[in-house]
């Protein structure tokens, strides 16, 4: 039976993809809004009670100037002198959250704000990559932030200058760049992301494992520890005196699948980590459900980032492949790491198109366990030279454009039900049938937070009264 | 093990000399050649594990990857090496048995420390034996460098100043106290967890190639 166009809304556009050297050499003109015939359903249609977003993406960003300037009046700034050096730092994952620009416009306004409080405009923004030297720089371009910071912005790579931190646990290390300053603050995101990792564990301490981590440190929180234990290694280095000594405050951007939904922010990062985490686990518990219960499908990924961080409805594509598992739930039988993803991966995958994304983070899974297409040459040119996928394109089909990406795909795959990971929040945008599919499923999961919240609130030591919930 | 199927050209007359990949490189296969004032990379493509860090740090388009016509394999053959060394070494090391070391290489433990016990002696040594440290780093550097410090019962030296620097601690360097201090993160819970699982595997994959019949000289022959 045919599902009719008309029962949905019609595709929303996605956020724009910042060019980039990690990406094809040039930017498909082929999107997935462009496939005839696609829908898109509302998240907070699928589950009314997901927090609405002030803000769902495009250029009008005055929403969260607005919000952020209204939670810094909660802040102390009184450790900052005029003549201190401060380094607002800031992470790649947040420039992949609806085109970036709630991020952006949330690190600005920061900037400007402890001006005018402080009297100091020695305030330095450091952009720390995720492994790229020119990373850094492509984003302080895009997003206008030599202008906004008046030419004091550096970028940073895990391959920089260490400086050795001292923890209870030993000492890791830090990119030198991001702690050169009298005084550091934190500005972060609360989106849940590759939960397969952090499992929402003390998330918003984790850039200080990562992030603002040489790789060295990095490699212990993925491969010496386990997949909970390893969030240790950031709460680690944010409880170190070294950190604690510089650590001005926090802010953080907030958001439901619907979009942002505000910004957080306070000296006492533990207090604010809570409450991050009561957002992530309420808000997002029920569309991690809806991907658990999906029976088939064909995700098409097409968005400016690596392929598992590629949003659909503020999910990312990671959490669809690895989604038969309850990752909030922090009961596991095995510790192995690869052991529970390779568990978890999802049967409903019937095959994947690749218009485009970011090379560099390993996925070499993916044309092992699915079908994959890759839907332009030039996307296909970026992958044979991506030496954490060395195998991929050999693996995978390709196409030359992504509408007979997608007929090869909905062939092998036996299935017509698309859904699009091309950055969006607020909806999904979908095949008819896809929406369709989500809608029957969602209306399975309604009970999910209701059931569980209790349970991985408890896991995680935290008293659903202290944040008004009862059950 | 890894195959490689890119070498890299430098473009002498855009090389500045700044030395940036020769800092970055796993393998020393670039190098600054002639007086610092004039020097310039060259590359010999045969240690060169396509990791393309060079690439990526160069500001001066001085380096190209070129598709080579011929692929090369960085590999160590683990057959040659004692399972029993292999193992025991691996859970000295505290490290996982059956997670791929290097997710971009696909190059296992395994691997890594029969290179080890046949003799690598360095980070550098590792990366052209097995093609470990040619992608991302963000995974396999930790759990490869403690095989090798285990192994030697020492530190090491890095090649180049901030290259790298020796860390690499495991779960299991963490006290019971610091463990119990922090029950959020599962520490206890996970060591045992690993414990018993590492172990299971090895038992498992010694009992597997114990049932594997060994040839007879006449069906080798």
């Amino acid at each position: 039976m045919q599902v009719a166009e008309a029962m949905f809304d019609n595709v929303i556009d996605p956020p724009v993809v910042m060019p980039s050297v990690y990406g094809p050499k040039t930017l498909p003109t082929q999107r997935t809004v462009d496939i005839a015939g696609m829908v898109s359903v509302k998240v907070r249609e699928l589950f009314p009670d997901i927090p609405e977003a002030i803000y769902h993406g495009g250029e009008d960003v005055s929403p969260i100037r607005a919000a952020t300037r209204a939670v810094l009046e909660t802040v102390d700034m009184s450790m900052i002198k005029p003549g201190d050096s401060v380094n607002i730092l800031c992470s790649e994952h947040g420039f992949g959250i609806l085109g970036g620009f709630s991020y952006a416009e949330m690190i600005k306004t920061v900037r400007d704000v402890v001006e005018e409080r402080t009297g100091n405009d020695n305030l330095r923004l450091v952009v720390i990559a995720w492994l790229g030297a020119k990373e850094a720089d492509e984003i302080i371009e895009f997003y206008g932030f030599k202008e906004a910071f008046k030419g004091k912005v550096r970028g940073a790579t895990p391959f920089d200058r260490g400086v050795p931190i001292e923890t209870e646990i030993g000492t890791l290390y830090g990119i030198a760049k991001v702690y050169n300053s009298k005084w550091i603050i934190h500005t972060h995101y609360d989106d849940p992301r590759e939960i397969y990792a952090h499992r929402v564990i003390d998330r918003a301490t984790k850039p200080f494992g990562m992030s603002y981590a040489r790789f060295e440190t990095r490699s212990i929180f993925h491969f010496t520890f386990g997949p909970r234990s390893g969030n240790f290694v950031a709460r680690a280095i944010a409880d170190s005196e070294f950190v604690r000594s510089k650590l001005a405050f926090t802010v953080d951007q907030c958001s439901s699948p619907d979009g942002i939904i505000g910004i957080e922010a306070d000296n006492d990062l533990h207090a604010l980590g809570e409450r991050v985490t009561v957002n992530i686990l309420s808000s997002y518990g029920k569309m991690l459900a809806l991907l658990r219960s999906i029976e088939e499908c064909i995700p098409i990924i097409d968005g400016g980032k690596w392929p598992y961080y590629v949003h659909a409805g503020g999910m990312i594509f990671g959490q669809l492949w690895y989604s038969q598992k309850d990752w909030y739930d922090l009961n596991d039988d095995t510790s192995e790491l690869t052991a529970l993803m390779r568990g978890a991966a999802t049967p409903a995958i019937k095959a994947v198109v690749l218009n485009q994304g970011l090379i560099g983070l390993g996925m070499a899974a993916m044309p092992m366990m699915y079908p994959v297409v890759i839907a332009n040459e030039d996307m296909a040119e970026a992958l044979r030279r991506d030496p954490s996928n060395i195998l991929f394109v050999d693996q995978s089909h390709v196409e030359q454009d992504l509408f007979s990406a997608v007929e090869w795909a909905k062939q092998k795959g036996g299935t017509d039900k698309l859904i699009c990971f091309d950055g969006t929040y607020g909806s999904i945008n979908a095949s008819p049938s896809m929406a369709q599919h989500l809608r029957e499923k969602a209306a399975q999961c309604q009970d999910v937070i209701a059931e569980r919240l209790p349970l991985w609130l408890k896991q995680r030591g935290i008293d659903p009264a202290r944040h008004g919930l009862t059950f | 093990m890894k195959v490689v199927n890119y070498e890299i050209e430098v473009i002498e007359d855009n090389c500045t000399g700044c030395y940036l990949c020769e800092n970055i490189c796993p393998t020393k296969a670039i190098v600054l050649e002639g007086p610092k004032s004039s020097a310039i990379a060259k590359v010999d493509n045969d240690t060169c594990i396509a990791c393309f860090r060079c690439v990526d740090v160069c500001d001066d388009d001085a380096l190209l990857a070129h598709r080579r016509e011929q692929p090369i394999t960085f590999g160590f053959d683990t057959a040659s090496i004692d399972p029993v060394a292999i193992n025991a070494l691996i859970e000295r090391a505290g490290v996982s048995p059956t997670q791929p070391i290097c997710p971009c290489s696909l190059t296992s433990a395994q691997e890594v420390a029969a290179a080890i016990l046949g003799g690598a002696q360095t980070m550098q040594d590792l990366a052209l034996q097995t093609g470990v440290q040619s992608g991302c780093l963000m995974y396999c550097f930790a759990p490869v460098h403690r095989l090798l410090t285990t192994h030697l019962g020492h530190d090491l030296e890095s090649p180049r100043k901030n290259q790298w620097y020796n860390s690499s601690m495991t779960i299991f360097d963490v006290s019971d106290e610091v463990a119990a201090a922090h029950p959020e993160f599962c520490i206890a819970e996970e060591k045992a967890n690993m414990r018993r699982d590492r172990a299971a595997a090895v038992a498992a994959a010694a009992a597997a190639a114990a049932a594997t019949p060994t040839p007879t000289a006449d069906q080798e022959a």
